[in-house]
């Protein structure tokens, strides 16, 4: 399992990310983020969806209403220009985070 | 069976009865639900189980509707249309609460004038001085002395030019010796303030020339220049310029032609003066460096500090001056007001004034916030239901804030006009020239002073009101117990609103009773002050100014006035007994027996042989001058107890004091008595050392001034006495006279003002405080209206009821006390110090003040609380 504190900090770049692939609706999003890390990301089903409309408030993502095959209301989320910005800036953050763990922790695993 | 379609629909009510979460919203989260069942049942689970896992995954409504809430509010924007409704709403309850809105309104305004006058007055010394071009580069010499402690800034003439030739750093530099001259016109004549001054003067200083040329106007010595206000008595609508005017120096009299006008001397200006002279007319002693002249003014080069030329100059009357230990400083020209030199000063006052006009002001919000809280129940519906519409906090703060900036400001409007009517009369009061000018900076302050105070005022009660919870608020009574779901929360911000205004109350009468014994404390030393004996009478002595030929004809004024029997006794004197500071001198002094290097300043005055029995000097030992002993006009002196003690003498008459010994001005007189100390300058002082020398006949031009004791009653027809005889021997001369007490009040100027304007501002505190304290009376009364009825009912007597609610206030005031008191011993006791004669501080003093504020808050509530506990309880219980 994953804590808490590290799961609210990588929303945003793990939102973000998905979308990086083309639009998307909020379940497929918690699908693909419990897919990719086969499990131990776990998220609250209910707290995406306040998350996704503060991206969106913050001008990162663009919403839209779409009527899905099955004839399901789904809001789909699209990734904004300044939203690919705040990414990369998001992306080089955890890079360096990365960076430095993995520096340390190289003789440890020898 | 169960139903999907209903689960799903009840699932969705609860989801909306959180506000925070919109249509939208929920209608997403559906659809997410919709999916997880889908997958749920597709994996095997009955509709039940996979309903149930996946509203446990979506999690509590009201944790979502708390995360889009986060989010909504970081982001509401200010919206100008609100802004409107928020202008009308508060000017539609102003109108509506007229009552409420008078006291609240009256309350700030008194307070905003206070403020505002004490702001100008504060500008006005702050201006001093500060409008000459030059302002920043000019600074007066002074001198400080180890041997008596503080400063002096009489200085010998050649100084000023010796300074401009020797440190490349001063630019110029000009002396200033001013004297009251007559100055006449063919048959008018006037006493005026005249000074010698170098043609560098103007250079320096900026005093525009109406008429004349700035430039040439002193370069010949015979030449004068004259204020518009002097030139308009002298000539008036005549062309002053090339006139010749009369200077009379005592009775020697010089023509001198009118080189130039220029407009009168500003108020805010500490050189005043009515006309100028060049400085080479005046005496050759002026112009010697073992005299001390007048003041110097230096002009620095604008890059040069006044601190390390000071230190440059720091020895340069002890290289010119014969055994001089007289160490030179400068001051900056624009301190000079403010600060004496190298100390504090007139400051100190302008700290005491604006602490004294914030107080006033946050008592003034203080009122402001007690109303607006103790009002609150009666918003309640409002605030509700605006909240349930949808307005934010933030929304409702704002409402509030600018409901009480709208207060303010018609509050502001108020205190500028009632500062415009009062400001006369306050200036013939405090004997200030205040005016009110609408320049930049003052707008500027009037608005800052408008947006504080509305802020502060506004703050609680904005901050207060808008956390009232919005459900249930409009659910039956409005009262704080529905509006907090349960009791104890109810009673907790209850309390919690209560108290802060108990809190406001005990302030306001803290500082009300601070003002109170500051005002009986201040004014018990002003009374001390005038009261104190000071070693001679100052009661009914006419003190007229002699110039010219009065001085040569005194005698002969004497002779006449002393025929009536109102004049008890005539005396000359060549400087005024309260005048410290023309009496000092600093030169050097042997004695008879003087065994070690002591140095202290003398105060030294010329007086004629009745000076002691006319202002009723105490003799201690020997006698004082007398006319049958001709040789005391050079051989005698008399000293006083501090000269005699500073001169370390046992046995004083017949001792002798030399004057520069060892120098060809060398000069010697035998101690023929001792009188008893006498206060030669304000109580804030010690008495210093005193020698008296003989007037009559050698230094008879130096009887500047006459003293006339004259009898209590009838005063008025003895001065016209005076008068009229003083008219008749010299007629040319203009007759300036006041009484030596009213000199002496000069003294206490500082002190006077003080004084007046604390009995002022605690006046207004104390009925700021009243007015809050009645409105918030009648609220508690009308709050309690069925408690009363009830207890009525129940067998109360109206003096049981009105006990009761005058219980609460008057805990209160008592709690003041507490505070008050402290403080005001401190601020009081530092404020005495200030004086090297005062009174101690009474213990009963405290105790008035506070039986005082007591008195008048009950006497205050015993309005509303009489009415209230007479009412008839069957109204009181069909209220509401």
């Amino acid at each position: 399992m994953i804590s808490k504190a590290l799961v609210a900090a990588s929303t945003k770049p793990m939102i973000l990310s998905i979308l990086m692939s083309g639009e998307n609706y909020g379940y497929q999003i918690i699908q693909k983020v419990k897919e990719l890390s086969g499990g131990k990301l776990e998220w609250s089903d209910g707290m995406l969806y306040p998350v996704l409309h503060r991206l969106e408030k913050d001008g990162f993502i663009r919403s839209q209403w779409k009527i899905s095959n099955g004839g399901r209301l789904r809001k789909y989320y699209r990734l904004t220009e300044r939203g690919r910005e705040e990414l990369e800036k998001e992306r080089k953050q955890w890079l360096s985070v990365h960076e430095a763990l993995s520096k340390l922790w190289k003789p440890l695993a020898v | 069976m169960f139903d999907l379609e209903k689960a799903i629909k009840q699932w969705r009510k609860k989801l909306m009865k959180n506000e925070a979460l919109e249509d939208g919203y929920i209608a997403e989260m559906e659809s997410h639900l919709r999916d997880v069942i889908d997958d749920k049942t597709g994996q095997g689970k009955s509709e039940k189980d996979a309903f149930i896992i996946a509203v446990g995954e979506i999690g509590h409504a009201d944790q979502i509707g708390g995360e889009y809430g986060k989010t909504d509010r970081r982001n509401s924007r200010f919206m100008p249309e609100l802004f409107w409704n928020y202008l009308k709403v508060a000017i539609r309850r102003i109108k509506r609460e007229k009552g409420y809105t008078f006291v609240n309104i009256a309350g700030l305004a008194i307070g905003m004038a206070c403020t505002i006058l004490i702001f100008l007055w504060v500008q006005d010394q702050k201006s001093f001085d500060r409008f000459h071009e030059n302002a920043g580069q000019i600074c007066r010499v002074y001198y400080t002395n180890e041997a008596f402690e503080g400063s002096a800034i009489y200085l010998p003439g050649p100084l000023a030019e010796y300074l401009k030739d020797n440190y490349p750093e001063i630019r110029d530099a000009t002396n200033y010796k001013h004297w009251k001259r007559k100055v006449a016109f063919g048959e008018k004549s006037y006493l005026s303030t005249g000074s010698y001054v170098d043609r560098s003067f103007f250079t320096m200083f900026t005093f525009p020339f109406a008429k004349g040329n700035p430039q040439s106007a002193l370069d010949d010595p015979l030449s004068i220049v004259i204020t518009e206000d002097l030139a308009g008595k002298l000539f008036g609508d005549d062309d002053p310029l090339g006139k010749t005017v009369s200077y009379y120096v005592f009775s020697q009299k010089i023509d001198l032609k009118v080189t130039g006008v220029i407009q009168n001397v500003p108020q805010n200006s500490h050189l005043q003066f009515d006309f100028l002279i060049p400085y080479e007319i005046g005496y050759d002693w002026m112009k010697t460096w073992n005299n001390n002249s007048g003041w110097i003014y230096v002009m620095l080069n604008p890059n040069s500090s006044y601190l390390d030329v000071s230190e440059k100059i720091s020895g340069v009357l002890q290289e010119n001056r014969a055994e001089s230990e007289d160490i030179l400083h400068l001051q900056p020209l624009t301190r000079i007001h403010l600060y004496s030199p190298g100390g504090v000063g007139q400051i100190v006052y302008v700290y005491i004034f604006s602490v004294m006009a914030l107080i006033v002001l946050l008592i003034a919000c203080v009122n402001f916030m007690n109303l607006s809280t103790a009002r609150s129940e009666k918003r309640f519906k409002e605030i509700g239901i605006k909240k349930v519409v949808g307005s934010s906090r933030t929304q409702l703060i704002r409402q509030f804030l600018t409901e009480s900036i709208v207060l303010t400001f018609m509050a502001l409007a108020v205190a500028v006009f009632l500062v415009h009517i009062f400001l006369p009369s306050i200036n013939a009061m405090l004997g200030v020239q205040l005016q009110l000018n609408f320049t930049g900076t003052f707008i500027l302050m009037l608005v800052v002073i408008g947006l504080l105070t509305g802020f502060i005022a506004g703050s609680y009660p904005a901050f207060f009101l808008s956390a009232i919870p919005p459900a249930a608020i409009i659910k039956g009574q409005f009262s704080l117990r529905n509006v907090f779901k349960t009791r104890a929360k109810a009673k907790a911000t209850a309390a919690r609103g209560s108290s802060f205004r108990k809190i406001l109350v005990v302030a306001q009468f803290a500082l009300s009773i601070f003002f109170v014994i500051c005002v009986v404390v201040i004014q018990q030393q002003l009374n001390f002050i005038r009261k104190r004996d000071l070693g001679f009478d100052k009661e009914h002595v006419v003190v007229v100014e002699s110039m010219g030929e009065l001085k040569q004809r005194n005698q002969i004024v004497k002779e006449e006035l002393l025929r009536f029997p109102e004049i008890q006794g005539v005396t000359f004197g060549a400087y005024s007994p309260l005048d410290w500071e023309s009496a000092a001198s600093t030169i050097r002094m042997d004695w008879t027996g003087k065994t070690t290097e002591l140095e202290f300043a003398v105060g030294e005055n010329y007086v004629d042989s009745d000076y002691a029995n006319t202002l009723d000097l105490e003799m201690v030992q020997g006698r004082f001058f007398s006319k049958d002993f001709p040789s005391d006009a050079s051989e005698a002196c008399v000293v006083n107890e501090a000269a005699v003690r500073a001169m370390e003498m046992e046995a004083p008459i017949g001792k002798k004091i030399t004057w520069n010994p060892g120098t060809e001005r060398e000069s010697s007189r035998t101690i023929v008595g001792v009188i008893g100390n006498f206060n030669t300058q304000s109580l804030h002082h010690a008495i210093e050392p005193f020698v008296l020398l003989p007037i009559e006949p050698v230094s008879r031009g130096m009887s500047n001034y006459t003293y006339i004791k004259i009898r209590a009653e009838k005063i008025p027809q003895t001065i016209a006495l005076i008068g009229s005889k003083i008219r008749e021997i010299v007629p040319n001369d203009p007759f300036v006279h006041y009484f030596l007490d009213e000199e002496m009040n000069k003294l206490y100027g500082n002190e006077q003002l003080t004084g007046s304007l604390t009995r002022y501002v605690s006046f207004l505190a104390i009925f700021i405080s009243c007015l809050g304290l009645l409105a918030l009376a009648s609220f508690s009364v009308e709050r309690r209206t069925k408690e009363i009825g009830i207890r009525k009912v129940m067998g109360s007597t109206v003096s049981q009821i009105i006990f009761l609610l005058t219980k609460d206030f008057t805990k209160w005031v008592l709690l003041a006390n507490i505070f008050a008191w402290p403080l005001a011993y401190f601020v009081l006791t530092k404020w005495l110090t200030n004086f090297a004669f005062r009174i101690g501080i009474e213990w009963w003093v405290f105790l008035m003040a506070g039986a005082l504020a007591l008195m008048i808050a009950i006497l205050v509530v015993s309005y509303q609380t009489i009415r209230a506990a007479t009412a008839n309880p069957v109204k009181a219980l069909r209220y509401e």
